[in-house]
């Protein structure tokens, strides 16, 4: 999980190969609005590639859908920000689709402890119990986090930073898939 | 916030015709198997889980199931293949029942056992049946006794000339000589008469030697022309027991199976109900429940001699399913619930032939495997042509799994017919971006020992030289 995600092929092919006529469609010459951004972020949804690159003039942006490995994600994004010197509002790109929630931008300080198995989703040991750690909490590497109940065993998942707590992605008692992200921590 | 494992609007929606079997099932699978289960789920109006690797996130068992949950990384044995994480996918969403398709672990007796410790019901047979037939020697043993012909051979090793003269005469010639630590024909010799076989047993001894650094060998009954003739059989938990006809596998290269047809070409209605009895025999012999196989090896004069029972639903079902018109996924699922078997044997009628051809992501002469992305795909379809596939456009097809990635199944009203629809479907299939072997099966359509169905497992290994020789020729 810690190294960089490559870009995906479907990157490559996707804006130029794969839909030609439905993406000029959409794209007009000058700088896009904020409807025919929404436009594309939800064609891309709804279609099989995994990353969308748009360019027009100065401007650029890129879509991606939400993958598993995503801290490096805002390694790819800072550079292009820069060169894309357009309304506030398109820094905000990339943003995570087809994710099962919305996730915050990402920013390289921030790490993402993700599940190592299929469960359930405890915060604390017992359901009176205080939970290990709550946002604004700081942690260790191999301090235990939460537990995961997987066939009636019970699993401690422990942290692999050091940094702050800032938010707790899971509900207490929720079921949890493999690689799901459960705590966001800002390494330091 | 909120969970990965989803639910999608379609669940609950659909209004079962009848009670379904399960209220909700998960999948231990991938691929078109996995497709396949939860299409036949649909049709009962039971509620579908899929599980998936990382390398399968956008795969079509995946979109079409009611619920997903990612299990793990892209290895099998990482993902597919593992348990604990299978079993709390099941638990975790409440489905009741693992249909776990075929390989992976379908054939795996502990994972049957941690289902029933954890309260989930296989779609399978017990344990205790799938350790009997997964162990050859236990397997053998069982089915001697229940009278099912095995194949004659030495029992252990033969040491001596005159003892292989003993056990030649026994079996009836011609025989084989076989090394114990074998392979690659090498200590290997096929005796006729008794005259040739003190110098042919010492070759293969010393062959062996040099080979294996091992001299041991025993000897079996060697057989003109094999096929390869497998019986469906089903059975529920009542003791009822029904053969669904024949399937030939004949066309085989190094053991895997590329074409299968039912009914075979060859076998005369007597010689058909004598191999479905046996099958139907051996599957009482072991109180067999579900959908299972009984493989034979069926030789030139007629005799046919038991290889193994496959305890699962089988690749090439679908050609069983379009001469009878029986739903062998959906009968799984109702015998796991303990209903008894929808229909009696008179009920089974052979109608028609089918043919299937298994088009794999391979180099259609040299068999390297092809994985990638599918940049163009269309399938045939038209009069009596099924599609058993978890292909779309713009897939990728990971080198971590098994290389089929479409099975094409041709129904006509007899032989002949299902070949002219196999071709004109190979004709109009598409597959771009990746290496299939549609173009093989093409050939093969196209020749004339095929056409006829004089062939046996080994003819896939001539049509594969000549084919070498003349790798750009008019096959016709």
């Amino acid at each position: 999980m810690s190294t960089p995600r490559k870009k995906s092929p479907a990157a490559k092919q996707a804006p130029a190969a794969s839909r030609p006529a439905a993406l000029s469609a959409k794209i007009p010459s000058s700088p896009l609005g904020l409807e025919e951004i929404k436009a594309l972020i939800a064609l891309v949804g709804r279609e099989p590639f995994q990353e969308f690159e748009f360019e027009a003039g100065d401007m650029r942006f890129r879509i991606r859908k939400d993958g598993p490995a995503p801290v490096m994600q805002a390694a790819v994004a800072a550079p292009m920000m820069m060169a894309a010197p357009v309304a506030p509002m398109m820094q905000a790109l990339p943003v995570p689709m087809a994710a099962p929630a919305t996730q915050p931008a990402e920013d390289p300080n921030i790490h993402y402890v993700t599940s190592p198995i299929v469960g359930t989703f405890y915060r604390a040991s017992t359901p009176t119990a205080t939970p290990y750690t709550s946002p604004g909490d700081y942690v260790k590497p191999g301090q235990t986090l939460c537990i995961i109940e997987a066939m009636k065993l019970m699993n401690e998942i422990e942290s692999d930073v050091a940094g702050e707590v800032i938010k707790v992605l899971v509900e207490n008692g929720t079921p949890v898939e493999y690689g799901e992200r459960l705590f966001a921590v800002r390494i330091g | 916030m909120g969970s990965a494992i989803k639910r999608k609007p379609s669940a609950a929606i659909a209004t079962p015709i009848d009670a379904p079997p399960f209220k909700k099932v998960l999948i231990a699978n991938r691929g078109e198997i996995a497709l396949r289960v939860i299409l036949a789920c649909k049709e009962l109006g039971i509620q579908t889980v899929a599980v998936y690797s990382e390398a399968d996130r956008n795969a079509l068992h995946v979109r079409f199931a009611d619920e997903e949950v990612c299990i793990g990384p892209p290895p099998s044995s990482k993902s597919y293949l593992n348990i604990p994480q299978v079993i709390a996918a099941a638990e975790v969403t409440g489905a009741e029942a693992i249909h776990p398709g075929y390989g992976f672990l379908s054939e795996n007796a502990h994972f049957v056992e941690v289902c029933q410790a954890c309260g989930i019901t296989f779609i399978g047979p017990s344990p205790e049946i799938i350790r009997k037939m997964g162990n050859k020697a236990q397997a053998k043993a069982t089915m001697q006794e229940a009278g099912v012909p095995l194949m004659p051979g030495s029992d252990g090793l033969v040491e001596t000339v005159e003892e292989a003269l003993v056990v030649a005469e026994q079996i009836g010639y011609p025989v084989i000589v076989k090394a114990s630590a074998g392979g690659g024909g090498r200590g290997m010799r096929i005796v006729n008469n008794p005259e040739e076989l003190p110098d042919l047993y010492n070759n293969a001894r010393s062959e062996a030697k040099g080979a294996f650094g091992d001299d041991t060998v025993y000897m079996e009954k060697y057989l003109l022309e094999p096929r390869h003739i497998e019986v469906q059989i089903m059975g529920d938990m009542f003791g009822n027991v029904v053969h669904l006809g024949e399937r030939e596998c004949s066309i085989q290269r190094r053991h895997q199976k590329l074409i299968e047809e039912s009914p075979s070409a060859v076998l005369a209605p007597a010689m058909r109900q004598k191999i479905c009895d046996t099958a139907i025999k051996a599957a009482k012999a072991v109180g067999y429940y579900n959908a299972g196989t009984i493989e034979f090896l069926l030789d030139k004069r007629g005799d046919f001699f038991f290889m193994e029972m496959n305890t699962r639903v089988q690749v090439e079902h679908p050609v069983t399913e379009l001469v009878t018109g029986i739903d062998i996924v959906k009968e799984q699922l109702r015998i796991a619930a303990g209903q008894k078997l929808s229909f009696r044997q008179e009920d089974v009628i052979q109608k028609g032939h089918a043919i299937e051809c298994r088009i794999n992501a391979e180099d259609p002469f040299k068999f390297t495997p092809s994985p990638g992305r599918i940049t163009a795909l269309h399938f045939p379809g038209g009069p009596g042509i099924r599609v058993d596939t978890a292909m779309h456009q713009d897939a990728i097809i990971p080198p971590h799994y098994d290389s089929m990635v479409a099975k094409l199944i041709a129904y006509g009203a007899n032989r002949t017919e299902a070949i002219a629809r196999m071709r004109r479907a190979l004709d109009t299939l598409v597959i771009e971006g990746i290496k299939t072997t549609a173009p093989l099966h093409r050939r093969i359509m196209d020749n004339p020992e095929f056409i006829a169905g004089t062939f046996s497992t080994k003819w896939m290994d001539t049509f594969l030289e000549e084919l070498k020789r003349n790798p750009s020729g008019d096959p016709r």
